[in-house]
């Protein structure tokens, strides 16, 4: 009998799956060649811990992001591709770890805060760039303030936030991620932006919903 | 003009670097053991093992963990240096004994004093290679040993070839092992060989506690491993992992100039080879010392390799 994922893949294709196949492709493989999971591991632990890591830290994130992939390899059966990719359900997953530590998630924030940080000191990607070190400068200004905000916002906002913010995922992604509607998306991230702008004492939003910039020279 | 919105600001405040290989790595074994029981059962798993925490592996680290950092760059350089070989006979003919992946310290530990005493009464075939430090010190030994971990009143078998000398003698594995490095001398039984003057003697002492024991007895006893540290494990770019092995640095405390690298089979956790580097002797190049293991199962062919028989035409001198 022929696996579906030998189709997609192809006649030989099980043993040669590094670099190869979709996401989708190799978990679908996952199922019955469970070493292939590894490969996926491979293409999303380090945006998978560094959007852990950016919520709880780095000492909570070297173990929630490997649980992360612990957990979906458990349920790697029940993933459903019409529904959505790999990715954003992998960061829906490490959005429930991060569910468990709320109190942890309070605490980073407030480090954060507290936690002096001279922009210039660390390197920028092109030093001549001083936009990029005004930038730098201005985060570094605001970071108590922007701290304050995320550990103020509720779970649900803060987590449609940062999966936009830090994991870089799109509406649809996050709806999937989060299994809600993309409108309820929408709106949590509506109303929390509005509530870090109106913390940062920032100029109203625009018609379009949001400033373009937070600081300006 | 600068300016950046409020997901750059997020961004940049919550911005972390990109996982330590270290951190990559534990992870990826964590898997690969879940990987492994979910292949072992044929269908994706339901029932949630738990698995070895980095947790643990960080609370074992202890104060070594800053120097274990520092020095990584020349850890994994001498590693690759010292590349192990890739055939291990005792490891195949153990490969019943599989044990899952452990990767905290303790647990790696565990696992090897397991493997160990799972392989107590195997023969033990010891290859020490020894160069750098004093002349007189370099060469290479080869040891027979049975049992692998001899009990206190347990009779032992030992065949060394080395120096030009062969050597074999039965001993009672006495009931206080002395504190290394004391050597005792011991009632015991053999016969020694001198290829090069064609001669052979009897022998009815045994100094224990002599090479051996600072080598294969260290590693096989439990007190020892305890009191060292297994201070990082890892595997070493894929390699370590693509030959079924795993390295681990052991720190011994007090001991600044002693470094110590262990590789065990990632399938039974038995030792495979144990790497000792010392700089302490001021005057000679650093020592390195090798010991490559294999733990074969004590069948009378393997037991035959510990009998030494006397070549027709030796002369026989006093002992």
């Amino acid at each position: 009998m022929t696996h579906p994922s030998d189709a997609v893949l192809g006649a030989g294709a099980a043993g040669s799956w590094p670099g190869r196949g979709t996401d989708e492709q190799l978990l679908a493989m996952s199922l019955h060649q469970p070493e292939v999971f590894g490969e996926l591991y491979a293409r999303h632990f380090a945006v998978v811990y560094r959007y852990v890591a950016g919520r709880l830290g780095t000492d909570a994130a070297d173990d929630l992001a490997a649980e992360t992939f612990l957990a979906a390899f458990r349920r790697r059966h029940r993933f459903d591709p019409a529904r959505g990719a790999v990715k954003p359900w992998l960061f829906g997953m490490a959005t429930n770890l991060v569910a468990r530590h709320r109190r942890a998630e309070s605490r980073w924030y407030a480090a954060l805060a507290r936690a002096g940080s001279d922009p210039l000191v660390a390197p920028a990607a092109r030093p001549s760039d001083e936009d990029r070190i005004a930038d730098r400068v201005a985060a570094s200004q605001a970071r108590p303030l922007l701290a304050a905000a995320l550990a103020r916002l509720p779970d649900r906002d803060r987590d449609v936030l940062l999966l936009v913010a830090v994991g870089g995922l799109s509406y649809a992604e996050v709806a999937f991620a989060l299994g809600i509607p993309e409108g309820t998306v929408g709106s949590r991230l509506s109303r929390a932006r509005r509530k870090i702008i109106a913390a940062l004492d920032q100029p109203e939003p625009t018609a379009d919903g949001f400033p373009a910039t937070l600081w300006r020279n | 003009m600068p300016a950046i919105d409020d997901l750059t600001a997020i961004r940049q405040l919550l911005d972390v670097p990109h996982p330590a290989d270290e951190v990559t790595t534990a992870g990826r074994a964590r898997l690969d053991e879940l990987t492994r029981q979910g292949a072992s059962r044929g269908r994706p798993g339901r029932k949630h093992h738990r698995t070895t925490s980095i947790r643990g592996r960080r609370a074992g680290i202890f104060a070594t963990v800053t120097c274990v950092v520092a020095a990584a760059a020349a850890v994994t350089a001498t590693l690759v240096l010292v590349h192990p070989r890739s055939a291990q006979p005792g490891a195949a003919q153990h490969a019943g004994r599989h044990r899952p992946a452990a990767t905290a310290p303790s647990s790696v530990q565990q696992a090897i004093l397991t493997a160990i005493g799972s392989a107590g009464g195997d023969v033990m075939h010891l290859t020490v290679s020894t160069s750098g430090g004093p002349p007189v010190a370099r060469g290479v030994i080869q040891y027979w040993w049975w049992p692998a971990r001899p009990a206190p009143g347990q009779q032992v078998r030992l065949l060394m070839v080395g120096n030009g000398m062969q050597t074999a003698v039965t001993f009672t594995e006495p009931a206080a092992p002395p504190a290394r490095p004391v050597l005792q001398s011991i009632p015991a039984s053999g016969l020694s060989i001198d290829p090069a003057s064609k001669t052979w003697s009897t022998i009815s002492r045994y100094m224990y506690g002599g090479v051996v024991a600072v080598t294969s007895r260290d590693l096989l006893d439990e007190s020892y491993l305890r009191a060292t540290y297994l201070a990082h494990s890892k595997v070493i770019n894929g390699h370590a992992a693509i030959h079924g092995r795993t390295a681990i640095e052991i720190s011994v405390p007090g001991t600044p100039t002693l470094h110590v690298l262990l590789w065990v089979d990632t399938r039974t956790y038995l030792p495979l080879r144990l790497v000792k580097l010392d700089s302490g002797a001021t005057n000679y190049p650093e020592t390195r010392k090798i010991y490559d293991y294999q733990f074969l199962p004590a069948t009378p062919g393997n037991l035959a390799k510990l009998t030494l028989t006397i070549p027709h035409g030796y002369q026989k001198v006093s002992s």
